[in-house]
């Protein structure tokens, strides 16, 4: 049977919390698929210097001795990739037509006579007889691969509901906030021309704050800088691109409507008045659905991928042959 | 045109029939005007809330690769241009470790205001068809497919080398048959037999690359982010680099790339009986690249425009054909023979790529021979290339050893060509080499000016140079440059047209704030004031022709510079230089206008920046050896002070290895287990070694030139 289009089928019924109903799900049908009382789980044998070969690779990359956890990942991953080709030939994906074309290619290659005439089938069923597939990586990696899209198809081909791009809005709304952005005027006092820059804008400072200069006159004030007195509507960037990156970074938390300084750049020492204040705030759904929408499919297509993999797992007896196999932790 | 009808004999008529009429209709050609000048609106879009008359400077990335490029998927690279653009906003990557795992994530901590991603367009066709999902498409199980997807491998089945090593093969197979020749040209044997998949394919990655630049490209009035649709022309003919990147200005581009294999002296007999020819004398057609372009994209009347930016000429020297014989491919900066080149030339090629991964073109000053290549400028120093051919700087052959100045082409350099360009300006009637400048990155890792230079830069090309300190040619190679667009507001055309204008600076990496004007009557005392205006009511910017001269003037220049204050390095010192011809020789000379050349900064052995310089720098300056009848380009190169080289940072954080302690250097490396030592191989190369290596460098800017003519 075919387990992501019976997914598919069943998913329709799902409403609230897909992550977790797909867990259930999957572990309804691994129930349902796995006749009660039955045979043994088939056995699933991994030669150990395969996993070998990986923690070296890994080992000459890392600066220190391959923690616990690390050489569990390695060894997690390999089983994982083995546990996907046996699945996917459980499903009968050696069958697909990639898989006959390279098995062919094999066997046409290997064949005491190239040139006889034979169908790819029967080329296939020749190299799948002799085993030729088994160490093919091309074959390897069709099937892995493939096993691999499936089981997350059974997600992605299904469109996720209003409520759920709401929810995934809300509890990722870090992720789509809008930048925060200031209206502000400014007075530079330029440190090419005043070896005092700084003291000199404090005391500028305290005449702004007595006379109580409104920004409009800000112009009236300081050195014609590089940047005008006015600005429009900024965000951190724009503004770090004017005035600099330690100008922008001190403008966060600056109380509006009064002159604060001196704030230094690579001008000199400047006096701000931020006249406006927008806060970053979370959009509506609908300004950003698509991002939305292309993230949660890929978020519940990881989950069920990760859910599916557990499972699968277990239908197996995983064991891990040769040398040092008992070095080994499944 | 007879070239391409005869390769994709069914493309040619498809093409005529399916013009785009995107956004034709809705086309509202407008001007729009600002104090320094206006810039011709040709898409639909709002205009920018942020929008500066006297212009705003934006930081690009104009030279970009992803897995979509044939180099990098044999190296594993797993980025796609979506992911790239996704990059250049400020996200993450993933990025390929030395063994193949994806086990590196990059991150842009400094977005971008804008970037072009340039794959290969030679190889479209067959990467679309080896990398489609579809096992249908005829050539998905050839030879050339599985090396060009990785498709043998898996993480941990082989060694790095070995995976390094077939990387190398198969990149001199797609290299050099269908990026090399200068006539006869083919596509791989997968593509000749499956010609209609790879047409098709090739479709499809075209169209892939233009919608991801219209999915990053922000039309709305906030104007966060602009992409431009480009690609790269690889033409390689016989390892010299004839590279060009074609940008186009908006959404209407050409049906399909014109590529190196469009460039033929002669049209291409059939690939089935003829086997391809690797070298014809003289080089490709580039001409066929600019009438294609003409053709397909200016003359269309739908608003599409185009620039073509040549890079790396440090690999890009010719092909001597030994003692005393003509040359048998030209440099990529030719001579022109005729003055309608040269304005074709000059019409369609109005920057250079001055800086990138593969070293820095400017100028060479190579402090083992201590000589240069026709300059004594010693701050020529820096990031200089042992190779000089791509193949080579590439990684698929071995390195170069050190070849003394003497042996280098002249017009391997920018600086060079651009004091030729006024020789041949007054020969022919026309510069051909009127240059404006950019910097870029090159890198094939899908990461937009990712220009760390520290130990977070993880090489340009997939697992190739994943640890670049372990090969000779690898570790030369530097974290690249970034590219400067003075415009009035971050959108295509604005940019586009700052481009085409030469208002354009290039820099290491690092960001300063770079301004230049050059006119006749600038005063000591601007740089105190408001000058912008001035600047451009009273003279040029940067990339300009310095106006009419005034009876008995000078030329005066304002050149001022800021540093990059997220990174922190104060600027040393503001040069301008200055190339000229007299008595038909060329000549130039490099003045240091602000800051202090000798101002004593330096690092320690821990690489922490020691001395002091400035948080900014200014100066009029008057050319004191001014003579009117005298052809003369000035532009200004900022110098930061030092800082330690990423390779450096590399090596003594990863390795225990300090290539700034010469004395110890080779016994610290010594003593590092076998596996290690292979890794850290190079770390104690510097000024005096081959490869060189400067262990500290000072990053720096450089500006398009301002011209003034007789």
């Amino acid at each position: 049977m075919d387990l992501p289009h019976l997914v598919y089928a069943l998913i329709g019924r799902i409403r609230r919390s897909p992550a977790l109903h797909f867990a259930v799900l999957g572990t309804l049908i691994f129930v349902l698929v796995s006749p009660p009382g039955s045979a043994p789980p088939p056995r699933l044998v991994i030669p150990a210097s395969r996993i070998e070969t990986a923690l070296d690779e890994y080992q000459s990359l890392s600066e220190h001795p391959l923690t616990a956890e690390e050489k569990q990942a390695v060894v997690r991953a390999v089983v994982e990739q083995e546990v996907l080709y046996a699945y996917a030939q459980r499903l009968g994906m050696g069958k697909d037509p990639a898989v006959e074309r390279r098995l062919a290619q094999i066997a046409t290659f290997v064949a005491d006579n190239p040139d006889e005439a034979k169908t790819t089938e029967e080329r296939a069923d020749e190299a799948a007889m002799l085993g030729l597939g088994e160490g093919d990586l091309i074959v390897r990696r069709i099937l892995i691969d493939g096993a691999r899209r499936l089981i997350r198809a059974a997600v992605l081909i299904r469109e996720p509901t209003e409520a759920a791009l709401e929810s995934y809005l809300r509890e990722h709304s870090d992720d789509f906030r809008t930048t925060e952005r200031w209206r502000l005027s400014q007075i530079v006092i330029d440190a090419r021309l005043h070896p005092n820059a700084e003291q000199d804008a404090r005391r500028l400072l305290e005449q702004l704050h007595k006379a109580a200069v409104p920004p409009s006159e800000a112009a009236k004030y300081g050195e014609p800088g590089f940047a005008a007195a006015q600005q429009p509507v900024l965000s951190a960037r724009e503004l770090e691109r004017r005035f600099g990156h330690r100008f922008a970074k001190a403008l966060v938390g600056l109380p509006t409507g009064s002159w604060e300084g001196p704030i230094p750049s690579r001008f000199g020492f400047h006096l701000v008045l931020i006249e406006e204040y927008f806060p970053s705030r979370v959009p509506q759904l609908a300004e950003v659905r698509n991002e939305v929408r292309v993230r949660l499919r890929e978020k519940l297509a990881d989950e069920w991928l990760a859910v599916r993999l557990e499972q699968l797992r277990s239908e197996f007896a995983v064991e891990i042959v040769g040398k040092d196999q008992d070095n080994y932790q499944l | 045109m007879s070239n391409r009808s005869i390769r994709f004999p069914i493309l040619h008529t498809a093409l005529l029939a399916v013009t785009r009429p995107a956004g034709l209709v809705a086309l509202g050609l407008a001007l729009v005007a600002t104090s320094a000048g206006a810039f011709q609106r040709t898409e639909v879009r709002e205009d920018c809330k942020n929008n500066d008359p006297l212009r705003q400077p934006f930081f690009g990335e104009t030279h970009l690769h992803t897995g979509l490029s044939f180099d990098a998927s044999i190296r594993f690279v797993p980025t796609t241009p979506k992911d790239a653009y996704r990059f250049a906003k400020g996200g993450k990557v993933r990025g390929v470790g030395p063994n193949g795992f994806e086990n590196r994530v990059y991150t842009q901590d400094r977005p971008l205001d804008f970037a072009a991603v340039t794959d290969h367009s030679e190889q479209f066709g067959e990467m679309g068809v080896c990398k489609s999902m579809d096992p249908s498409l005829a050539g998905y199980f050839s030879y050339e497919c599985q090396l060009l997807r990785g498709f043998w491998w898996q993480p941990g089945y082989f060694p790095g080398a070995v995976q390094r090593n077939l990387a190398n093969s198969f990149f001199n197979l797609a290299a050099l048959p269908s990026n090399g020749p200068s006539s006869l040209n083919t596509r791989m044997p997968m593509c000749v037999n499956g010609e209609a998949d790879c047409i098709a394919s090739e479709q499809r990655v075209w169209d892939e690359m233009q919608q991801a630049a219209e999915d990053a490209y922000d039309r709305s009035s906030e104007c966060t982010f602009t992409s431009f649709i480009a690609y790269e022309m690889t033409s390689t003919p016989a390892g010299v680099n004839w590279h060009r990147n074609v940008i186009f200005r908006n959404d209407r581009v050409v049906p399909r790339p014109i590529t190196a294999i469009d460039l033929g002296q002669e049209a291409n007999p059939d690939p089935k009986t003829v086997p391809p020819k690797q070298i014809v004398p003289g080089g490709p057609d580039i001409q066929k690249l600019w009438t294609g372009l003409r053709e397909q994209c200016l003359d269309v009347g739908n608003g599409c425009d185009v620039l073509t930016i040549p890079h790396n000429s440090n690999l890009g020297g010719g092909l001597p054909g030994g003692q005393g014989a003509v040359q048998i491919i030209p440099p990529l900066f030719f001579t022109p023979k005729t003055q309608a080149f040269a304005q074709e030339r000059q019409f369609f090629e109005p920057l250079v790529e001055i800086y990138q991964d593969k070293g820095s073109s400017e100028c060479r000053w190579d402090p083992r021979f201590s000589s240069g290549v026709d300059t004594e400028d010693e701050n020529c120093d820096f990031e200089l290339l042992d190779s000089t051919g791509v193949l080579a700087a590439a990684g698929a052959t071995s390195g170069g050893s050190a070849t003394a100045p003497s042996g280098y082409n002249e017009r391997s350099y920018v600086r060079n060509v651009l004091k030729d360009g006024l020789l041949l300006g007054e020969q022919l009637g026309t510069n051909p080499f009127k240059l404006g400048i950019i910097a870029a990155t090159d890198s094939h890792n899908g990461n937009p000016s990712f220009n760390v230079e520290d130990q977070r830069f993880g090489g340009h090309l997939g697992i190739q140079d994943a640890i670049p300190v372990q090969s000779s040619t690898d570790i030369q190679n530097s974290s690249g440059g970034v590219a400067v667009a003075w415009a009035e507001e971050n959108s295509r055309d604005a940019i586009f047209e700052a481009l085409k204008r030469k208002e354009t600076y290039g820099t290491s990496g690092t960001r300063p704030t770079v301004r230049f004007f050059g006119g006749w009557n600038f005063k000591p005392e601007d740089c105190g004031s408001q000058f912008v205006a001035k600047g451009y009511a009273q003279g040029v910017p940067m990339g300009g022709d310095l106006p009419t001269r005034p009876a008995r003037k000078a030329p005066t220049f304002i050149a001022a510079a800021w540093m990059d204050d997220y990174i922190g390095t104060p600027l040393q010192q503001v040069q301008i230089v200055k190339g000229w011809v007299e008595k038909g020789k060329t000549k130039e000379q490099v003045y240091t206008v602000a800051g202090d050349a000798d101002n004593g900064a330096t690092v320690d052995t821990q690489c922490n920046r020691v001395g002091s310089g400035s948080e900014s720098l200014c100066a009029v300056w008057t050319d004191p050896d001014f003579n009117p009848k005298q052809s003369a380009f000035y532009y200004v190169r900022v110098l930061e002070n030092p800082v330690c080289r990423y390779s450096t940072q590399i090596c003594q954080k990863e390795y225990n290895v300090n290539p700034l302690d010469t004395a110890n250097c080779k016994t610290q490396l010594a003593a590092l287990s076998t596996a290690k030592q292979t890794q850290a191989a190079f770390c104690c190369s510097n000024e005096t070694t081959n490869p060189i290596v400067q262990p500290v460098i000072q990053e720096r800017a450089w500006t398009s030139p301002i011209w003034y003519t007789p």
